[in-house]
């Protein structure tokens, strides 16, 4: 081999994939070849070797920093996929029930679905559609969908404030009790893009129910009462917010339900 | 396509702490990381049957946490004028065991996480996650070339820093 000048200096590219280990045994060997005769190489060589650095143990420390009780919650809540329909229409419900699982919380806009759930919806024009596809994702719920671990306070008053501070109200653990039912968890959902908060609870039979709020600006409602895919509903209206409050409760224990949120629940 | 979906899960479950610690490489805040390791959890449930049985499950997720950072999160941040945040501080302090070990790696962390975004994420996963080049580039689907050169540049800039702290320490 010639002696090499400064125009046969190889890249940073292949010095570092020398010192990676990433060079095949030729051109590892040419390489070792030129270090220990061209000065210039051996010194950049060096130069780009003081960024080994302790990378592993650099990082090792953030792998403790993860919240991993609150992933591993949040995991178990995924509900698991059923088979995809593919439907013609219906797409801004489907839209809704994958936002269900979160998406929203981080302004993800998913426009994909893994509930094949029939949208047989019409678009109703007293705004009555978003309870609606409440009252059909409800429908879906068991007593396993909300788990049946403890009750972790601290963890809804968490997140009972990050869906608060999404609808522009204040919510607390003990505003939203209920008599007889067991405070789940609270989660953002998003109808037609707007976000939505759903309060969940177990009922004194383990039926799934829930407080469901979103931004309205139709001023305030009296509680009217409804049914929808077998459960009960109660739907009133502040001059800022819609509620509902869905369960399987008879329609006596919801609406002596939801008069305890209107009281605590003031905007 | 259950048993699979099982698998997914329990995969899931095992790489959730590493998957939250890519995330916040990859976006720098805490809050963004839960969310992009939910979002992955969701997307990866829902594609369990696009698993390939005895390939690796965490390359997989890691794959499926990029692109939803990639396609989704960022992109979204950036078009909505947010631009990029300050890496949250608290992620790299840790004043309780301020050991001249846990200074040294806390500077090796900050001097990572200060690289632009995509000489960060090649030095992540080839230097503390151990990719092969082969397997970054397939993670990243960038070409083999693209991430050489970004670990020589990455490589460079973390070179000179270490030079000018060993010139520190000396004064």
């Amino acid at each position: 081999m010639t002696e090499p000048s400064r125009d046969t200096v190889p890249s940073d590219e292949i010095l570092v994939a020398f010192l990676d280990g990433e060079l095949d045994p030729d051109k590892r060997s040419q390489l070792e070849h030129l270090v220990e005769t061209d000065e210039a190489v051996a010194e950049r060589m060096s130069f780009l070797a003081s960024s080994n650095l302790p990378f592993r143990d650099a990082f090792e420390p953030l792998l403790h920093k993860a919240p991993k009780a609150e992933l591993e919650t949040m995991l178990a809540d995924v509900l698991p996929p059923l088979p995809v329909k593919e439907q013609a229409r219906g797409w801004s419900r489907r839209s809704f029930l994958a936002a269900c699982v979160g998406f929203i919380a981080v302004g993800i806009a998913a426009d994909r679905t893994f509930l094949g759930v029939q949208a047989s919806l019409r678009d109703e024009p007293d705004g009555s559609d978003w309870r609606s596809a409440v009252a059909q994702y409800m429908s879906l719920y068991t007593a396993d969908t909300l788990g049946t671990g403890p009750v972790d306070v601290a963890l809804q008053t968490s997140q009972l404030r990050t869906v608060g501070s999404k609808l522009g109200l204040t919510l607390t653990p003990d505003q939203v009790q209920l008599p007889g039912a067991t405070l789940k968890r609270a989660w953002m959902l998003a109808y037609e893009g707007k976000a939505l908060a759903q309060i969940t609870y177990l009922d004194a039979n383990q039926a799934p129910m829930a407080l469901c709020i979103v931004q309205s600006p139709k001023g305030a409602k009296a509680p009217e009462i409804e049914q929808r895919h077998g459960m009960n509903v109660v739907y009133w209206s502040s001059p800022t917010h819609a509620f509902m409050l869905i369960g399987k409760e008879p329609l006596e224990d919801i609406k002596a339900m939801s008069e305890e949120l209107r009281r605590s629940i003031t905007v | 396509m259950i048993a699979n979906e099982q698998e997914i899960r329990a995969g899931l479950s095992q790489y959730l702490t590493r998957l939250w610690r890519y995330a916040v490489v990859l976006s720098h805040q805490r809050d963004v990381a839960d969310d992009l390791v939910q979002a992955t959890c969701v997307r990866a449930l829902e594609r369990a049957s696009q698993f390939v049985p005895g390939t690796r499950l965490d390359r997989w997720l890691f794959s499926i946490l990029h692109s939803i950072w990639l396609n989704e999160v960022r992109s979204r941040r950036v078009r909505m004028g947010q631009g990029f945040v300050d890496a949250d501080e608290s992620l790299v302090f840790d004043g309780a065991r301020d050991t001249e070990t846990h200074i040294f790696a806390n500077q090796v962390l900050r001097q990572v996480q200060a690289l632009p975004e995509a000489q960060r994420t090649v030095v992540f996963l080839a230097y503390v996650e151990e990719l092969s080049y082969r397997e970054v580039a397939d993670l990243l689907e960038i070409p083999i070339g693209t991430v050489m050169s970004r670990l020589a540049a990455a490589r460079a800039k973390l070179a000179a820093s270490a030079g000018v702290n060993a010139l520190e320490g000396k004064g």
